[in-house]
C-alpha cells in the first residue's frame, strides 16, 4: 500500500493493528447506537406512540 | 386445458416459490421500524455499489485503475465499498445471532446466509490477490502453503492473476449474487423475524401494518 507497517496494540496473547481495532470499535459503536436509538417513522415523527396521544 | 411445457411449470413453480405479495410487501410490521433491521439492507447497498464500481474497473483493466486519477478514484469506491460491505455483514451477523434469527422455521434462511458470508470472504481473498502490488504478491505467496496444504495447491494457483481475477470477476459475484436471491426469497417468505420480546412462536407478521 506504500504506507508503511501499521502500529499494533498488544494486549496479552492479542495482537491487533491501530486501523482494525477502530474499524472493531467503530463497529461496536453504532452496533449499540443501533439499539439505543430510535428509528423516526416516515413523517419525521419519532415521538412513541404513547406520547402522540392527545 | 393445463400447460405442461416448459414456461408454464416455471410459472407454477415460481408463483408456488413466492407470490408478488410476499417479494413485494408495501407495509412491515410495528417491530422492524429499528435502525438494527437495516443492516441488511446497509449490506446489500454495499453490495450495489460493488458491482458498479467493479463492472467500471472490469471495463477498463488494471492499467487505468493503476495509471489514471479517475481509475484510482473507482478502485478506491470499490475498496470503501467492500468496507463497508463487511462493516454492516458483520453487524447484520451480530445482531441476527443476538434475536436467535432461526426462530420460526428460518434455519435454511440462517444457513444462506452463513454461506455468504463465506463465500464474501473468499471474494475479498481473491479481490486482494488481483490488486496487482506488492500486498497482492505478498498474499498469494502466504496464502499458497494454506492451499497446498489443504489439497487443492493443483487447483487453484494463487499466483496465477488471470485465474485469481476470473474467480473474482466472474464466478464470486454470481454465486453471491444467487446466495443474496436465496436469503431475500427466504427472509420474504418468512417475514422478518420478530425480537424475542415480542416472540409468538417465531413467526413474525409480514402483513400487519
Amino acid at each position: 500500500m506504500g504506507l508503511g507497517a501499521p502500529h499494533y496494540v498488544q494486549l496479552g496473547f492479542v495482537s491487533i493493528t491501530v486501523p482494525n481495532l477502530v474499524v472493531l470499535g467503530l463497529m461496536i459503536l453504532v452496533f449499540a447506537a443501533a439499539l439505543a436509538l430510535r428509528l423516526p417513522d416516515e413523517h419525521g415523527d419519532d415521538r412513541t406512540d404513547e406520547e402522540r396521544k392527545p | 386445458m393445463s400447460n405442461k411445457n416448459l414456461t408454464g411449470s416455471l410459472r407454477r413453480w415460481t408463483s408456488r416459490v413466492i407470490t408478488a405479495e410476499e417479494l413485494l410487501p408495501e407495509e412491515l410490521p410495528e417491530y422492524t421500524r429499528s435502525f438494527v433491521y437495516l443492516f441488511g439492507a446497509c449490506t446489500l447497498g454495499a453490495f450495489v455499489c460493488l458491482i458498479a464500481s467493479g463492472i467500471t474497473l472490469a471495463l477498463f483493466g488494471p492499467g487505468w485503475w493503476h495509471a489514471s486519477s479517475v481509475g484510482h478514484f473507482v478502485n478506491s469506491i470499490h475498496f470503501w465499498s467492500v468496507q463497508c460491505f463487511f462493516f454492516f455483514m458483520v453487524l447484520h451477523l451480530w445482531s441476527q445471532f443476538a434475536m436467535a434469527a432461526w426462530r420460526g422455521g428460518r434455519n435454511l434462511t440462517w444457513v444462506v446466509g452463513a454461506l455468504l458470508f463465506v463465500c464474501s470472504i473468499l471474494a475479498a481473498f481473491t479481490g486482494y490477490l488481483s490488486q496487482q502490488n506488492l500486498d497482492s504478491q505478498w498474499i498469494s505467496v502466504q496464502g499458497k502453503d494454506a492451499m497446498n496444504a489443504v489439497g487443492i495447491g493443483a487447483f487453484f494457483n494463487l499466483l496465477n492473476f488471470g485465474q485469481m481475477y476470473s474467480i473474482h470477476i466472474a464466478v464470486m459475484p454470481a454465486v453471491i449474487a444467487a446466495l443474496i436471491t436465496v436469503h431475500l426469497i427466504l427472509v420474504r417468505r418468512k417475514g422478518l423475524v420478530p425480537p424475542l420480546a415480542d416472540d409468538e412462536g417465531g413467526k413474525g407478521d409480514a402483513d400487519a401494518g
